[in-house]
């Protein structure tokens, strides 16, 4: 079959393209563990607040520099029994799930950006590296009360 | 009549020419929006860094 020579090189470059992005998917996958933040860790919604470690939510210190934040979605509000007050560098989990609907969770100026589906334990991981103030919010409508579910994080000195 | 023979020579040769369009404008138009495209990709991967 007679084909163009600009054509070829078109064609090439396409399924070069292709090829890069599968091996570009297919390392971060199973070379580096990357995996979307709702993994396949379940809970029953109904039952969240009997469930550990959603019966307490709030700040746990598990190492080194290293927290996990566990909170509560619900409308129109994330709970936590303690304040969220993080040390400058720590290392935060967060590990969130919803009593009702699909919420958001977002943090503005980091890579924190999740959805928090009901029955799901969601998890993403931050290093704070810069004290300030945060805010923890909701991106994804879920009611009347949506532009108010927002919750401080403070990462101090 | 020998006028008239030249002249479907001349309709057939036009007809099975062999000759490639071309493509060069089509390439480079091409590949100024494939250009446009990485750099925007590099855009959202620098934001990536700048967040993380
Ligand atoms: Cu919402």
């Amino acid at each position: 079959m007679h084909m163009h020579k600009l054509e070829r090189l078109w064609l090439m470059i396409g399924s070069g393209a292709l090829i890069l992005f599968l091996m570009v998917i297919g390392v971060n996958a199973f070379a580096m563990g990357h995996t979307p933040p709702s993994d396949s860790e379940i809970l029953d919604p109904t039952q969240v607040d009997l469930t550990a470690p959603f019966d307490d939510p709030g700040l746990k210190k598990i190492g080194e520099n290293e927290y996990e934040l566990v909170l509560v979605a619900q409308a129109f509000t994330f709970q936590s029994n303690d304040e969220i007050k993080i040390p400058e560098g720590a290392t935060v989990h967060f590990k969130v799930t919803s009593k009702d609907v699909v919420h958001g969770f977002q943090i503005p100026k980091t890579n924190v950006n999740m959805m928090i589906t009901p029955g799901h334990i969601n998890t993403i991981t931050h290093t704070f590296d810069e004290a300030g103030q945060f805010l923890i919010l909701c991106n994804e409508y879920c009611g009347v009360g949506h532009q108010a579910m927002g919750v401080p994080l403070e990462v101090i000195k | 009549m020998g006028v008239l023979e030249e002249k479907k020579e001349t309709v057939r040769k036009v007809v099975t020419t062999k000759e490639g369009p071309n493509l060069k404008g089509t390439m480079i138009a091409v590949m100024l929006l494939g250009g446009f495209i990485v750099l925007s990709w590099f855009s959202v991967y620098w934001l990536y860094m700048v967040r993380l």
